[in-house]
């Protein structure tokens, strides 16, 4: 630190999580800081207006507007407490149009997590270097390269330690396995489903009623590798399911959901998710429970379509970044407000532009993938821009510090009670199940380059600084 | 802005100490994340000094300098830019270059390239400015996987040698800029 400006990024080596090292992306809050692209005055097409007139503006037009037209997304990388004045505030004004925005397949899995299964554990990230067998659901590495040490560690730990990959694709988390189901694309669930039907038969509990043939032709596995797998799973004494959903997958729910009731069929195993946006439980949860019903984003966008939304307000980063019809359907909406890194898409002449502040310059606490809670302090304060939090805290017109502490206490009372659980039947949902079909649109890939990665090229900073360097 | 960070590098180095650590890499271990390189260019103001070779089709590689005890880029370099410095180190001077690249021709494992925007050679110093200090390099530091490892050069024996005299063949067939 020099002054005001960060220099240089520092490894904080005692982390449990990742020992100090970090992913390419991590860099991208360094850049960030300084990004000669990055918004610092609030804007309106590509008129410059002040903080003041701008807040003033979104307040007044949320009061003087008919609350049932008005929508508030929060994006699942906000910090709880952003979540928590958000939710404030829509309470506040009337509003019910709220809900979590990022990428779909987040919210989905989401939903699957919540359907109770009794037994199912939820793992810790430490816990996967003790594992002998790692059942991993799409390309884990792409999203979370961290992990790849404790992938490592499992993988040549010990003779006859198991890594499964389900994946319809050529990736770095293939490149790993021992063994690599390359199921056709969409058919994760199916192929899961099939490994609760073998364990369950090889275990001797009620076996539930599937055809195992037709979902080997469908995912176009052989029966023999599918039981060989299913077996190898089911025999290592520890072992975890790491799920990462992503929009190739169908019915991700299904599939969360699934992989929850492995770990419970089986001795000793344990479920992990990760997610493209970082707070995605935490938002979600506590948008949860803040509300006693709130529409889903694909409800909302819906409601967009419909000309039922006219005035947006859009909180945080990135929030369209797996959605690209969602940014289209934006366009369409009379008044939107967006807090925003840069000027990015969906813009209209009339767009309200907010420059948010990043996350070295504002502090919050976020519930990372496996339960644990993390807190950072601003590390430089924001020049121009505002964090989320700043911006509901003056439309509620609160006073930020005297209220920050009882935020966060409150927010740490709904961190405790964890998430709501929806009860679940396991028959019913493999009926569902059974219902899939691969997809034909998106064609498996053969991923070797971490640049030429499809979902690489869909985080923010990549498509940030491609479309300023076509500029 | 760079310049003035160079200066006060040269001089952070006491010039006494030795280096005879390395950067290795376990190719089983590496899974492409490029972790490294984003290290590289973030810690020299927006200069990779590290490149990259595809392997094939099979993985994209980190092809780090080793810093030849007889430097063959700087036996070509014709103003005298390359340097084997008294602490071990094959460093490069940031004024003298001009960019020829005949360092990148000399080189026999592959790793130097040359920017042809800005007309110099970007050159692994090894991040000697962490290393004065007692910590190591950042490409290593950052390294998701545990493939780079920062060691004495004695210390790596039997399979670790034959694996890094491998790394050094492969390097040389497939990094080869020209």
């Amino acid at each position: 630190m020099d002054g005001e400006q960060v220099k240089e990024i520092d490894y904080d080596k005692e982390n449990p999580i990742c020992h100090g090292s970090l992913c390419a992306r991590g860099y991208y809050n360094l850049e960030l800081l300084t990004h000669p692209q990055r918004l610092t005055v609030p804007q309106i097409g590509s008129r410059s207006v002040s903080w003041n007139e701008a807040l003033a503006l979104v307040s007044s037009r949320l009061k003087e507007v008919d609350p049932a037209t008005v929508g508030i997304v929060v994006s699942a990388l906000a910090s709880n407490e952003e979540a928590y004045l958000a939710a404030k505030l829509a309470k506040t004004l009337g509003v019910k149009n709220i809900s979590a925005g990022g990428a779909p397949a987040d919210l989905e899995a989401y939903q699957g997590w919540r359907w109770e299964v009794p037994k199912a554990s939820f793992g810790k990230v430490e816990g996967i270097d003790g594992a002998e067998c790692l059942l991993l659901v799409g390309d884990i590495l792409t999203r979370s390269p961290v992990l790849s040490q404790r992938v490592n560690r499992v993988r040549y730990g010990k003779r006859g330690n198991k890594i499964i990959v389900l994946d319809p694709n050529q990736s770095h988390t293939s490149w790993f396995a021992t063994t690599h189901l390359r199921i056709k694309p969409g058919t994760e669930a199916l192929a899961l489903a099939a490994f609760v039907k073998i364990i369950a038969d090889t275990r001797k509990v009620s076996s539930p009623k599937i055809d195992l043939e037709k979902i080997c032709k469908l995912t176009g596995i052989s029966q023999e590798d599918m039981i060989k797998a299913a077996k190898e799973f089911n025999a290592a004494n520890s072992g975890y399911v790491i799920y990462v959903p992503s929009a190739t997958k169908q019915r991700n729910d299904l599939i969360a959901y699934l992989s929850k009731v492995l770990t419970a069929l089986s001795d000793n195993k344990k479920y992990l998710s990760f997610y493209a946006y970082g707070n995605n439980l935490g938002v979600n949860l506590i948008l949860d429970q803040m509300l006693e019903r709130r529409p889903d984003y694909q409800e909302i966008m819906k409601k967009i379509e419909k000309g039922q939304i006219k005035n947006l307000l859009l909180l945080g980063e990135n929030i369209f970044s797996d959605d690209e019809m969602g940014e289209q359907k934006i366009t369409q909406v009379e008044f939107v407000a967006l807090a925003s890194h840069f000027p990015v898409r969906p813009l209209s002449p009339t767009t309200l532009l907010l420059p948010l502040a990043s996350y070295l310059e504002e502090e919050g606490s976020y519930l990372l993938a496996d339960g644990r809670r993390e807190e950072h302090k601003a590390v430089v304060s924001p020049v121009g821009a505002r964090s989320s939090f700043a911006i509901i805290a003056e439309l509620l017109s609160l006073k930020q510090n005297e209220e920050r502490t009882k935020i966060r206490a409150q927010v740490e009372e709904m961190l405790a009670k964890g998430m709501p659980r929806e009860k679940a039947d396991l028959p019913t949902k493999l009926l569902d199940v059974a219902d899939i079909l691969p997809q034909s649109d998106y064609p498996a890939e053969e991923v070797f380059h971490f640049g030429d990665n499809r979902w690489v090229k869909k985080f923010f900073w990549y498509r940030v600084n491609s479309e300023s360097s076509k500029a | 802005m760079n310049n003035q960070k160079d200066v006060r590098i040269a001089s952070a180095v006491p010039r006494e100490k030795f280096y005879g650590k390395r950067v290795y890499l376990n190719l089983d271990l590496c899974c492409g994340c490029k972790s490294c390189a984003a290290a590289c260019t973030y810690g020299h103001f927006i200069q990779s000094l590290l490149a990259h070779s595809p392997l094939g089709k099979a993985a994209d590689l980190p092809l780090h300098c080793v810093h030849c005890d007889q430097p063959a880029c700087a036996a070509a370099c014709p103003n005298d830019a390359m340097k084997k410095m008294e602490n071990g180190l094959v460093l490069r001077s940031h004024f003298k270059c001009i960019g020829c690249s005949s360092c990148t021709l000399a080189c026999p494992f592959g790793v130097e390239h040359t920017y042809l925007t800005r007309k110099i050679v970007p050159k692994c110093d090894l991040c000697i400015d962490r290393l004065a200090e007692g910590e190591i390099p950042r490409c290593v530091q950052t390294c998701t996987s545990g493939a780079l490892s920062f060691e004495e050069i004695d210390q790596m024996v039997g399979d670790d040698k034959q694996q890094m005299a491998s790394v050094r063949m492969l390097s040389n067939q497939v990094g080869r800029r020209r």
